[in-house]
């Protein structure tokens, strides 16, 4: 499934799931995100990602407490002409290259999680602290395109996102969350992904 | 007398529609390369067996024509003399001194192709009709597409190995060998490239 059919299919669905929710057992969120590469992300594009976006759906199941799923699109981007360097090629492993040329490296995560979220009131006029926990899969696209050639790795890794925020309130039911999430993509595929997404999050109950 | 019954109707527009928006706006700043001349295709790959000791090797012959394989009428033979000129003052500058070629440690052939390649490929050997090597020196790697604008391979072998033992050094210039503006720079800064990230070439000289 490419990237297009991916984010319709995301569109559907969004308008599909009953965003209105009744009372404040439920609410939602779309977020702008700007992601921080570490471990083999940082490997292969070392740029901070200003392209993200996510949505959070949470419902209380017991004062201050949410369960939820997140769903997240963070694209890494870097053009380079570093060199690339392969070993232990050829039949016997006797062989190296090394390839130069401008490169364009892009990875698309797409993770989804299940979430959990804890709130702590933190003052009068609505501000909450929150800390959350997120387990799921994401999706990762990584792309290095050089000369006339593209090479491209799919690949699905466990994933788990512990976050941290604070939010306020901006309206009669609406909210505006900032937090940190740190997206931990294990191995698959020989490599391990990591990053620092922040966001800045539009709540509305 | 019918009465008209007033529905009141609270416009909210959903979150999802802000999705579709963030989204739809994300995939139009989707990145690219950025790369719009011919040049920012060029790519220079090398190849060497790792387990030769390059400083046995300090005398060098070289044949004094560019050998066109396949596709030879989309080729220029235009830049055929400054290509050996170039090879030649670079294997100098390591140290190599030009012989006959029956005492030279390592042949140096130049190649030419405007075959398009897919994929990881191996260069076809039928030029064994020179020096009478005979098939299976070529190198497989994962071969640039090369389309008509030329790859340029310059393969070294050494001679004190049996004919079918693989080149010690392959290097392969994608985009090279089309008649376009700045080709002759373009020519000039790929082999210049090509054994500037070979250094281990002038190992002992």
């Amino acid at each position: 499934m490419n990237f297009r059919k991916s984010a319709i299919l995301v569109s559907i669905i969004c308008l599909v799931v009953p965003f209105e929710s009744h009372g404040q057992e439920t609410f939602s969120g779309i977020s702008y995100q700007i992601a921080f590469p570490f471990s083999d992300t940082k490997t292969f594009t070392n740029a901070v990602s200003f392209r993200g976006v996510g949505l959070d759906f949470r419902k209380e199941v017991e004062p201050q407490t949410s369960v939820g799923i997140s769903a997240s699109w963070n694209v890494f981007h870097e053009v380079t002409d570093e060199m690339i360097n392969l070993s232990e090629l050829g039949e016997e492993g006797n062989a190296a290259a090394d390839i130069s040329g401008n490169q364009n490296r892009i990875i698309n995560t797409f993770p989804l999680l299940l979430t959990a979220h804890r709130y702590f009131d933190s003052g009068d006029d609505g501000e909450v602290l929150y800390i959350g926990f997120g387990a799921g899969a994401s999706y990762r696209k990584s792309r290095l395109e050089i000369g006339t050639v593209a090479v491209t790795e799919n690949k699905w890794h466990f994933t788990l996102a512990p976050e941290i925020g604070f939010g306020f309130e901006t309206g009669h039911d609406t909210y505006l969350g900032i937090s940190v999430k740190y997206n931990q993509l294990f191995a698959a595929g020989g490599s391990t992904h990591a990053y620092i997404a922040a966001n800045v999050t539009f709540f509305r109950y | 007398m019918k009465t008209i019954q007033k529905i009141k109707i609270r416009v909210k527009p959903p979150l999802s529609l802000l999705f579709i928006v963030v989204a739809i706006l994300a995939w139009s700043c989707y990145p690219d390369g950025g790369f719009n001349s011919v040049s920012d295709f060029d790519t220079v790959s090398t190849f060497h067996n790792t387990t030769v000791n390059f400083a046995d090797l300090q005398t060098y012959a070289m044949p004094d024509s560019v050998i066109h394989i396949e596709d030879e009428e989309d080729l220029s033979r235009l830049f055929d003399q400054e290509i050996l000129a170039r090879v030649a003052a670079n294997i100098e500058q390591l140290g190599y001194v030009r012989v006959d070629s029956a005492q030279a440690d390592v042949h140096v052939f130049n190649l030419a192709t405007s075959t398009e390649y897919v994929g990881s490929s191996c260069y076809p050997s039928y030029w064994d009709y020179w020096y009478g090597y005979p098939p299976g020196w070529g190198w497989c790697y994962p071969v640039v597409s090369s389309y008509t604008t030329g790859t340029l391979l310059t393969v070294m072998i050494d001679t004190g190995q049996p004919n079918d033992t693989p080149a010690v050094w392959l290097a392969a210039s994608n985009g090279l060998l089309s008649s376009s503006g700045a080709a002759s720079e373009r020519i000039r800064k790929n082999i210049n490239q090509a054994f500037a990230q070979s250094p281990y070439l002038g190992d002992g000289k």
